[in-house]
Formats: structure tokens, C-alpha cells, sequence
């Protein structure tokens, strides 16, 4: 291992491109483009009116999860491009799916029909009820897990860092719990953008028919270690991607839990690879002896 | 509990300026105790909770968050200086802050 030892971090959505500079990099822009121009003619040719300046697409669910693998595949090959290899890959949840790309594992026309039929099969399962994921700042585990007793089909799907939260379940249980958590002392207390409860049991069915789909693909083993945020631990062999990637839907996961492994394991160079700053911002929180910075400023 | 001087203030408001200059990526010289950290600055929960857990290390305060969170909800804040006006609070009465309503 180099004595800067880099994880490419693979976030799953995007919540406004504010803060992306990835245009100012030499390349990128191309990079975007073809990939755009590939996803279009496979899975929804809107994709290719796609541009940051016009915020497109944050709104749309599925349409998000796309462009967040389109620029992390973009970003990861320019890093590569420029003698910036990865260490270690680690998909942020449904930032599996372009790490999975990059360790090539998998194919980037199969991660975007990957990305499609999980949504697919999550969009039937979740047709009949209103279900969301909420955010919690502030509380501990305890604290949260105490006022959940009062709605126990909502559930714990991450945890960010010691004060961060996120919670999957019924729109109506999660509003209750979140004008419960403001009074207990939250500083944050909100809906998420999504009407999906990932990482949740309501999603195990889907997972299963999703299944049927991951099976039927071609999956090679990885050529870069890549670290499991259900489980902590590095996954090998094509067993190991395929249970990951139908068990990514409806278990929780560890955010947390896993930048502190990575630590352990002496990565010392985090590299978000995504438009937004979100995970270098939770990473504030978490301490160890760390850079985390985006495309940009890996340059 | 960390002792108040008349320099404290000072010392907050040094260390309030600068995080959201460097935060926001914005000039120093654009933030006044006027400004509204939302609105003028696009700050967020995260940033006031990563300036707490700054506070606690800087004068070893022994406070819990949600204590703080509570006392945010019956007096929030907007601006920078109210900002400041609760960090001295936090500093000054820790986790008794609750008894000054």
C-alpha cells in the first residue's frame, strides 16, 4: 500500500450541484458527456438534456441515481487518468453500483440496468403506501431507539457519525418521530427528498425479484478491494457482490461504522467522487487522522 | 465550567467569523453579526453542530447536545451574532442553560 493510502467514496444521490467544480477540471466534461450520451440510448434518453447549471433532474429519483453513477464513473477514471489510483472503493449505498464500475466487477452499460431494475422492483413493492426516509442531527442512538418504541415499523437505516441519523418508514410514523425528536433536543429534524424507504424491511420483497436480475448478469471478481457498508467487511468473490448488492436494498447500513474500518485499515486519503460535498462534510465528524476532499482538490 | 473573561467574546466571535468564512467560503470581511446564516451564508445544522463540538474541546465543556438542541428550539437562531450571543450562554452555564428560561 502507498504511504497515501486512497478510498474512492461513491455517493448514491444528488441534492444540488452547488458545490460541484468538477467542470473546472480538464477532461471532465467530456467524460460526462460520453457517459450521458451512452445512458441515454440504453435506459432514458432525457438523460442527455442533463446539465448541472440547471439543477435537472433533482426531483426525479431514479433520474438522480443515474447521474450520480454517471459522475462517479467520470470522476474515478479522470482521478485514474491522472495517475490517481484507488486503495480501496466504497459505495455510500446505492453508490455501490459505480463502485462496483470502477473495481469492475461489473460493466457500466450493467450498472445502469442495475440501477433501473432495483428501482423498478422497489417502485412495485412501494406503490401502496407512502413511505419516505427522514434525517436526524443531534440525538444519539439511545435517544432515537427511544422514541422509535412508540413506531416500531420505523427503523434506523444509517448512521452518518455519533449525532447523525437516518430513518426509513412511513411518511405518517416518520413525521411523528421527527416532531419528537425536535422537542427531545434534535437540531435537525427533516424529510428526506425520496419516497423510498431504503435500507428497510419494507424493500425484502423487491430484493428478491431484483435478484433474479443480479443473477442473470455477468459479475467478474473485483480488481479493487472494495469494503461492505452493511457488514464492514471487504468483499471477494462474485457470491460476495451478488448477496451484497440484493441485501444493499433492505439492510441497514453504517456509514460510520465503515470510514472508521477504512481508518483502521490505514486509509489516510478519502476521495468523494460525486458532485456534492455531503460525505466530506459528515466527515467532519468523524476523527482520525484523514483528508477528504473532492476531484478538484485531489488534482 | 469555563471561566468568562472580558476577552471571551472576542475569543467567540474570532472563532465564529473565521468557521464561516472558511465554511462558506466566503470573505471575512462580508460577515457582520447582522448576517443571517441561512439566508446570506447557506448554512446548515451540521456547521452548528460542528462550532459546538469546537467550543466543547476549546474550554472542555461538559454539555449535552440535545440540552442545547432544546434551548435552540425556544430561542433560535438567526443570525450570526445571536450565534455568538448563545455560544457565550453555552460556554458560561453548560448544561444548566435550560434554567435560564
Amino acid at each position: 500500500m502507498s504511504a497515501s493510502s486512497s478510498v474512492f467514496v461513491f455517493p448514491a444521490f444528488v441534492r444540488d450541484y452547488r458545490d460541484d467544480k468538477s467542470f473546472n477540471v480538464k477532461g471532465f466534461a467530456d467524460h460526462l458527456q460520453l457517459k450521458l450520451a451512452l445512458a441515454s440510448d440504453l435506459v432514458d434518453p432525457d438523460l442527455s438534456f442533463f446539465h448541472p447549471e440547471n439543477q435537472t433532474f433533482l426531483d426525479h429519483e431514479l433520474r438522480t441515481q443515474y447521474i450520480a453513477f454517471i459522475y462517479g464513473c467520470s470522476i474515478s477514471e479522470i482521478l485514474q487518468e491522472q495517475g490517481i489510483f484507488p486503495d480501496l472503493l466504497c459505495g455510500y449505498s446505492m453508490g455501490i453500483y459505480a463502485a462496483l464500475v470502477q473495481g469492475e466487477a461489473v460493466s457500466f452499460e450493467n450498472g445502469l440496468l442495475l440501477i433501473r431494475h432495483a428501482f423498478q422492483e422497489i417502485s412495485y413493492t412501494t406503490m401502496t403506501g407512502r413511505f419516505g426516509m427522514a434525517g436526524i442531527i443531534g440525538l444519539t442512538e439511545p435517544d432515537i431507539k427511544k422514541i422509535l418504541k412508540e413506531f416500531p415499523e420505523v427503523e434506523i437505516s444509517n448512521q452518518n457519525s455519533a449525532y447523525s441519523f437516518v430513518l426509513s418508514g412511513h411518511q405518517c410514523d416518520l413525521e411523528k418521530t421527527l416532531a419528537i425528536a425536535r422537542t427531545e433536543g434534535a437540531f435537525h429534524a427533516r424529510m428526506l427528498n425520496v419516497t423510498i424507504p431504503y435500507h428497510s424491511h419494507f424493500l425484502k420483497s423487491a430484493a428478491l425479484q431484483f435478484a433474479k436480475f443480479v443473477y442473470s448478469i455477468d459479475v467478474q471478481s473485483l480488481k479493487i478491494p472494495m469494503i461492505s457498508v452493511l457488514t464492514q467487511e471487504l468483499l471477494h468473490s462474485q457470491e460476495d457482490i451478488k448477496t451484497e448488492l440484493v441485501e444493499n436494498l433492505y439492510k441497514h447500513f453504517n456509514w460510520h461504522a465503515t470510514q472508521q474500518r477504512m481508518l483502521r485499515m490505514g486509509m489516510n486519503r478519502f476521495i468523494e467522487c460525486g458532485p456534492g460535498k455531503s460525505l466530506k462534510k459528515n466527515s467532519k465528524f468523524i476523527e482520525g487522522d484523514y483528508q477528504f476532499i473532492s476531484l478538484e482538490e485531489a488534482l | 465550567m469555563a471561566q468568562i473573561t472580558e476577552h471571551t467574546r472576542d475569543e467567540v466571535q474570532k472563532i465564529v467569523y473565521e468557521f464561516f468564512a472558511d465554511e462558506c467560503e466566503v470573505d471575512i470581511s462580508e460577515i457582520s453579526d447582522q448576517t443571517n446564516i441561512i439566508k446570506d451564508l447557506d448554512g446548515d445544522s451540521l456547521m452548528f453542530l460542528e462550532l459546538i463540538e469546537i467550543f466543547k474541546k476549546k474550554y472542555n465543556l461538559e454539555i449535552e447536545l440535545k440540552t442545547i438542541g432544546k434551548y435552540a428550539v425556544k430561542h433560535p437562531v438567526e443570525t450570526i451574532g445571536q450565534l455568538i450571543d448563545m455560544q457565550m450562554l453555552i460556554i458560561e452555564h453548560e448544561n444548566h442553560i435550560m434554567d435560564l428560561d
